[in-house]
């Protein structure tokens, strides 16, 4: 956006700033439900320990590509969300809080999604 | 930086504001709606709480100082623990900021005021009343005995007969809905009323973390309205929600809970941290070290505490990995937290000068050691492992303790020391500051850190006493006179407060010498003219905006439409939009209060047809407060500066009103997640009973697609009319039957889907299957309500000549709440109709 006196909708500001974050809940929603919902109606039946694990690092990869392309590539990010901002210190703001959240929400996805490997994925402790 | 209003001012200009923003006075304080005003009463009663809560902990440390003490009884003892729990977090932590937000936020923002004063009121009373209220009941024996977090199925009616725990469950979800209110008043005023030139990239820390708190209400406390929904029509009608003979499943008001009740902690922590980055630099005589790594740390901590409330059920048997993922969350958190404190530490070390020890430091410092105590272990028992160990001891009393009154508390005492010149005439004693301030500190330590080993010895939680021979007396006898010490520094804070605390203007102004905008030479109208701001700290880089201000040299230095108004912004660079009317002091927000209050209260005790009375009248008064509300365009333009003039009216997207309805729509939303989510679970958890063998099959498919098809038609009428409100408004014919048709058809879908279960002969009572699908039509009807009332109020607004095509903001709220109340019945016509055949 070109115009100093206008300014992008609050919603592709909000969606832009927060887009590590929003990464990081869906992947969290994805992997709990896959697994809660698989190891219910799986049962057993259908090896939903394999399938979980194949979901659950699908998943996992899906999202550290796209905080990934969140981290490095804030400028394509804003186009596509149609956050674009004239005035340079506020430009300079979003893009460091985008990107350490970004940062942030990586960790997060990673510590999550390699329990994985590490954890009986149906399995109970009692 | 050319002023906005370099010429001098006419004389008569600050007593024209003095005049308009005038306090009523006697009894008549009750009807004010001034942030200063209300914002004072709403931290004192908050207070208030706090310390009758505080008296019952000191009781019930007295009863645990030594084993088998017969001081109180069991019964009592489980009363007072859940009160004193209840008090502590629906009654005072959240209040306590929310009244911040309400108080402080305008003077921080330099804003007249916030948009929807009101709105604030109405939230304040209504606490103030139910508040009361729940708390007496401790008085009666009337109090809840199942602990703050009112686990069924004890508190189902067989296990807790009687009203107790209707109380609980009326009382404080109607808490939780002042709570919403006071959110969106909050979400609202941060992004529409800063002051020019503050864009987000210069949004004091304070505004960052009121900002995040009200946006985590918005999406946590709906989860506890639910569930608190769902409990009270299974305790009152039998819906077997939580029965798992029925189907239901207790765990579901645990995730439930705990989806509001984790985040609740960080929607303490976050606003507290943010007056701690409002402290630190004053105090440190610096800016703040890591401005957008702290503001990155509360986003990350709001979206993280939502990824964390299984750690509060690791023992209740779900599955490994499940807690793997909550525990990685649980330890993620901690990150953006230490992000913060090492921020503040690095700010203290920053400072050229040396950091200034006041009463206000201290109590920073003191948080400081506390919360760093109480987060490490936090992340010890975010490890399942060691979780299983110390699950329901002493040892988490110790930790929620730790970061609750370190997190909170600690910097609650920081504030009122640093603060109170800005309400008070005379400042808070820094003698008796520093007694407090050693009392508390050495108290709280002397009373909490021992219970991490009476729980590692495996004294467990809410036991009303416990054998004097098993080695558990020294430790508790020293966590009794630790509490008891705390209570002494408390009460010399309140003989302090009572002394020294007088409403009004301090005599000295920026006492502390702070770089931030609520230390402006302010009055009832708060600042006499709203300042250009050009970076984070407007005090320190432009010593002279003071005069300035003062002067009415910046925006709005006078009152253009000849009322209370403010300057409403552009939510990302803070450009100056419109001038926005307020409404000043009246009895409607007051007296709608006290009557929504009564009804739910007299519910409780099941007194249904005064209860009905009482609710009917508070939609009366709310009907008699919105009427002012839209006063229409015809102040025209106004001047705010010399080269600016904004419009005094504004509707669509841009409007505050506008605004307001988007977040109450976000809360529906969030709301309506939450029965997606249990509908699910149930399901889930217990596929073999889902629906239970020989239930009736859902309605054949014509009932749900009538029902949709109603609702896209009422909402076409809607849309049509929207598009040519100038014609339809015109007509006295017109409108009045588009607006009926609309109603029509919304009543007529909700009428169809209840139809619908009915003539299948399922029942809600029958299991939870049904419950839930019943469920859903309540969730419908609660909408359906509120629009019948909104479409009639908008009817009558359009026949009283007071909606057009550009008065048209009555309107365009019942159209977005129209198209709302579509997509989610939609969305719910899918999930209880379409849900049960694709799983056969």
């Amino acid at each position: 956006m070109k115009d100093p006196t206008k300014e992008a909708p609050i919603a592709s500001a909000i969606l832009f700033l927060l887009t590590g974050p929003i990464l990081w809940a869906g992947h969290f929603l994805l992997v709990y439900g896959v697994q809660s919902v698989i190891c219910v109606v799986g049962n057993g039946a259908v090896a939903p320990s394999d399938l979980i694990q194949t979901s659950i690092v699908t998943v996992t990869l899906g999202a550290i590509l796209l905080l990934c392309f969140a981290l490095f590539f804030p400028g394509r990010l804003a186009h596509v969300l149609r956050y674009e901002t004239a005035d340079p210190h506020n430009r300079i703001f979003s893009i460091r809080v985008e990107r350490l959240l970004s940062l942030l929400s990586l960790i997060g996805v990673i510590w999550s999604g390699t329990s994985v490997f590490l954890i009986d994925v149906c399995g109970l402790l009692r | 930086m050319e002023l906005p209003n370099p010429d001098p001012r006419p004389e008569g200009e600050v007593r024209e504001l003095e005049r308009i923003w005038a306090i009523p006075g006697g009894y008549r304080l009750i009807i004010e709606v001034n942030n200063t005003v209300i914002g004072l009463i709403y931290i004192g009663v908050a207070f208030l709480f706090f310390l009758m809560a505080g008296v019952l902990a000191l009781i019930m440390r007295a009863q645990l100082a030594v084993g088998d003490n017969q001081l109180i009884g069991q019964d009592l003892y489980n009363q007072m623990f859940t009160v004193h729990g209840t008090t502590m977090m629906f009654l005072f932590a959240v209040p306590a900021m929310e009244a911040l937000g309400v108080m402080l936020l305008p003077q921080v923002l330099a804003a007249r005021d916030l948009p929807f004063p009101r709105l604030s009121a109405f939230a304040i009373w209504a606490y103030v009343v139910g508040g009361l209220v729940f708390f007496s009941t401790i008085f009666y024996d009337l109090a809840p005995k199942g602990g703050w977090f009112m686990y069924p199925p004890m508190t189902l009616t067989e296990y807790s007969p009687g009203d107790n725990a209707d109380f609980w469950l009326l009382g404080i979800g109607f808490i939780e809905i002042s709570a919403i209110a006071g959110a969106v008043e909050i979400v609202v005023g941060t992004l529409r009323t800063r002051p020019p030139g503050m864009s987000l990239a210069k949004m004091p820390v304070f505004a960052w973390s009121m900002l995040i708190f009200a946006g985590m209400i918005m999406l946590a406390f709906p989860a506890v309205i639910l569930a608190t929904m769902m409990l009270e029509i299974e305790r009152a009608f039998g819906w077997p929600f939580f029965t798992a003979a029925l189907g239901g499943d207790p765990l579901l008001w645990q995730h439930l809970f705990w989806f509001f009740g984790h985040p609740d902690v960080y929607i303490i922590f976050l606003p507290a941290a943010g007056l701690v980055s409002m402290i630190v630099p004053t105090m440190a005589r610096t800016p703040l070290v890591g401005y957008h790594l702290i503001v990155v740390a509360l986003i990350g901590t709001g979206f993280f505490s939502f990824g964390l409330w299984v750690h509060h059920m690791f023992t209740t048997g779900i599955p490994a990995l499940s807690m793997a993922f909550f525990s990685a969350a649980s330890m993620a958190v901690a990150v953006p937290s230490g992000i913060q404190v090492f921020a503040w530490i690095a700010t203290i070390a920053a400072g050229r000068q040396r950091f200034r020890i006041t009463t206000a430091s201290l109590f920073i410092l003191g948080f400081l050691f506390i919360f760093i105590l109480g987060g490490l272990t936090g992340v010890m028992v975010a490890m399942a492992p060691f979780d299983y160990q110390v699950h329901d001891t002493y040892f988490v009393v110790a930790h929620f303790h730790y970061v609750l009154v370190g997190g909170f508390v600690f910097p609650l005492f920081a504030t009122f020391y640093y603060w109170t010149p800005l309400f008070s005439r005379k400042p808070l004693s820094e003698r008796l500051g520093r007694w407090v301030f050693w009392l508390m500190f050495i108290g709280f330590n002397v009373a909490f850190l021992p219970m991490h080993l009476t729980g590692l010895k495996g004294m467990p939680r809410r036991v009303w006493t416990y054998p004097g021979d098993i080695g558990w007396d020294m430790l508790n006898t020293i966590s009794t006179v630790g509490a008891y010490v705390l209570g002494a520094g408390v009460l010399i804070f309140v003989v302090d407060l009572i002394a020294r605390f007088r409403a009004g203007n301090a005599e000295v102004e920026n006492p502390w010498g702070a770089g931030t905008l609520e230390w402006l030479p302010n009055d009832v109208y708060s600042t006499r003219s709203v300042p250009h701001v050009t970076s984070r700290e407007p005090l320190w880089d432009r010593p002279s905006l003071p005069q300035e201000v003062r002067d009415g040299h910046h925006y709005l230095p006078n009152a253009p439409t000849g009322g209370r108004e403010a300057l409403v912004t552009s939510p990302i660079h803070a450009r100056p939009q419109y001038v926005v009317q307020i409404p000043g002091p009246g009895w409607p927000p007051f007296l709608a209060a006290v009557f929504t209050a009564a009804c739910f209260l007299l519910l409780t005790i099941k007194l249904v047809p005064i209860a009905l009375i009482c609710g009917g009248l508070a939609i009366t008064f709310c009907i008699a407060w919105a009427w002012g509300l839209d006063p229409g365009p015809s102040k025209g333009m106004v001047d705010v500066a010399k080269h600016l003039r904004l419009p005094t009216y504004m509707a669509g997207p841009t409007s505050h009103s506008w605004w307001a309805m988007v977040v109450l729509m976000l809360v529906a939303a969030s709301l309506y997640l939450a029965y997606v989510f249990s509908y699910l679970f149930l399901w889930v958890v217990s596929p073999e009973v889902w629906a239970p063998a020989g239930s009736p099959a859902p309605p054949p498919g014509r009932w749900p697609i009538s029902t949709g098809a109603l609702l896209l038609a009422g909402s076409g009428v809607v849309w049509l009319v929207s598009r040519g409100l100038k014609k339809v408004a015109a007509s006295r014919v017109a409108m009045p039957a588009a607006l009926l048709l609309s109603l029509a058809c919304l009543v007529g879908a909700l009428a169809l889907e209840l139809s619908g279960h009915l003539v299948t002969g399922l029942r809600p009572g029958d299991n939870a299957y049904g419950a839930m699908v019943y469920l859903g039509v309540v969730l419908f009807g609660q909408l359906a309500f509120a629009l019948v009332i909104l479409g009639l109020y908008t009817l009558a607004r359009h026949l009283a000549g007071k909606l057009d095509a550009v008065r048209r903001v009555n309107f365009d709220n019942y159209m977005l709440l129209y198209d709302y109340t579509v997509v989610q019945s939609l969305l719910g016509l899918g999930l209880v109709h379409g849900f049960p055949r694709l799983i056969g």
